[in-house]
């Protein structure tokens, strides 16, 4: 045998490879599984992201008592709904936003429609439009979060509401705008890092994108990917936990293409507005 | 299944944040590679076997520190291998209660002609082994990842952690080393531009 050629070595057996394949998947998604909390007091927090100029936005979060995961059952890509799926969140989304409506948030308390709806097993987020206002609102079996944005004057301010006034970490909002300047099929987003009960965060993304996209997944800064939901030029997703979208591979009739998304962090408001 | 073949091996590494079975994907498609890789290093078909999960498990528990480079991922696993196998000791000390638990879900089926064979197999890796073991480690682990496990250079300097100019110093050095019981030597290395 030449010095320098490979040994021969035998090849797995297939009995081998499916069982150490399965023993290892069982052993990676046991530790995986996520963490169970026992808080049952929940708070919400919420924070705005204001996408464009002269808006006044009211952020308002709900959040139920009692449910150890709130986030049991998200999945990386969308998924389909079940049925009444999205009837059920539509009223709890459209009723947070009626409850949130009128003074000087400039909200109003009817007229919602949904534009866009992104169902992850059991949570569906939503874009909504009323005359004169846009709404994005995450529905889950433990919680809803409704963020309103209202045109009113030419004023540009965000307000929190924390929905049940107990303790939570302060929001972090951050908004991403390249309309016009910058290339790249993404026109505008706004990213918004929250935490809702027992103190679990989760990241939400929503934005526009040239109408020719039929795809867009988000790499986070975690090294995991999420799949977006797109309809008529706008998308939308979110996620457990606080990695944030650092790049976008969008899709289109003519390939994919990859483009860098630089969010510019806004400040929390520093007195909430009960 | 479909639709994790057609997902290249970032997409998978990433999605195995939330997919244990996006990682059980790239488990199929590089186990046999490390499991020869692993055999080579340490000339034993059994602590090779463990071994190949230990790299998967050490693989995993770095997911979010890992950045791959490439659309491949073997280069990492298989440097991920060469230290496994470098620390194997500390490696399987690590895993020692993951690897008892997949174990358990190997159903062994060899038969006298399977046993056979891969005593034959381990006699040639150990007389493959004698024959480059003169060399000092760093060039021993070139050889094994270049011209054994058919890395290029650019791989194999991914793996290793050193500039691709080190990788060729390595060979060459190896290759002059052995040179005087040496057959003329095939092309087998992979260069990628």
């Amino acid at each position: 045998m030449n010095n320098l050629a490979a040994p021969p070595v035998p090849e797995p057996s297939s009995n081998w490879m499916a069982g150490r394949r399965n023993g290892l998947v069982r052993e990676i998604g046991t530790r995986h599984r996520p963490r169970v909390s026992r808080r049952l007091a929940l708070s919400g927090v919420g924070a705005l992201a204001v996408l464009g100029a002269a808006t006044v936005a009211v952020l308002v979060a709900f959040a139920g008592a009692g449910v150890p995961n709130a986030f049991a059952g998200w999945s990386a890509t969308p998924t389909t709904p079940t049925s009444g799926e999205t009837a059920s969140a539509l009223a709890q989304c459209t009723s947070r936003l009626a409850s949130s409506a009128g003074g000087r948030s400039g909200v109003p308390a009817g007229g919602w429609q949904a534009v866009l709806t992104d169902t992850r097993g059991p949570f569906t987020a939503m874009i909504l439009r009323s005359p004169g206002a846009t709404a994005t609102c995450l529905s889950g079996p433990s919680f809803t979060t409704t963020q309103a944005n209202a045109a009113q004057g030419g004023a540009s301010q965000h307000v929190l509401s924390n929905g049940s006034a107990t303790a939570g970490q302060a929001p972090a909002v951050s908004i991403l705008g390249l309309g016009g300047s910058s290339s790249g099929p993404i026109t505008q987003a706004a990213q918004s890092q929250l935490t809702t009960g027992g103190g679990q965060p989760y990241t939400f993304v929503q934005g526009q994108v040239a109408a020719d996209v039929t795809g867009v997944t988000l790499a986070l800064s975690n090294a995991a990917n999420v799949q977006a939901t797109v309809a008529d030029g706008s998308f939308v997703a979110w996620w457990p936990g606080h990695a944030t979208a650092s790049s976008a591979h969008l899709t289109s009739a003519s390939g994919v293409t990859t483009q860098q998304l630089a969010f510019i962090p806004l400040s929390p408001p520093t007195n909430p507005t009960p | 299944m479909q639709a994790y073949r057609d997902r290249d091996d970032g997409e998978l590494w990433r999605a195995a944040d939330t997919d244990p079975e996006a990682f059980g994907e790239l488990f199929e498609r590089h186990a046999r590679a490390v499991f020869a890789f692993s055999a080579r290093r340490t000339g034993d078909l059994a602590l090779a076997e463990d071994l190949t999960s230990v790299v998967f498990l050490e693989a995993w528990r770095r997911r979010s520190s890992v950045q791959l480079q490439g659309t491949s991922a073997l280069p990492w696993l298989l440097g991920t291998a060469n230290n496994v196998a470098r620390n194997q000791r500390r490696s399987l000390r690590r895993h020692r209660a993951a690897l008892s638990r997949m174990s358990a879900s190997v159903v062994s089926a060899s038969g006298e002609e399977e046993a056979i064979a891969r005593v034959d197999a381990q006699r040639a890796l150990s007389v493959a082994l004698r024959e480059i073991e003169r060399l000092p480690r760093e060039q021993r682990e070139a050889v094994t990842l270049v011209l054994w496990s058919g890395l290029s250079y650019e791989e194999a300097a991914l793996a290793l952690a050193v500039p691709v100019g080190t990788v060729r110093s390595r060979i060459a050095r190896a290759r002059t080393a052995l040179e005087g019981s040496l057959a003329p030597q095939p092309a087998i290395t992979k260069e990628s531009s």
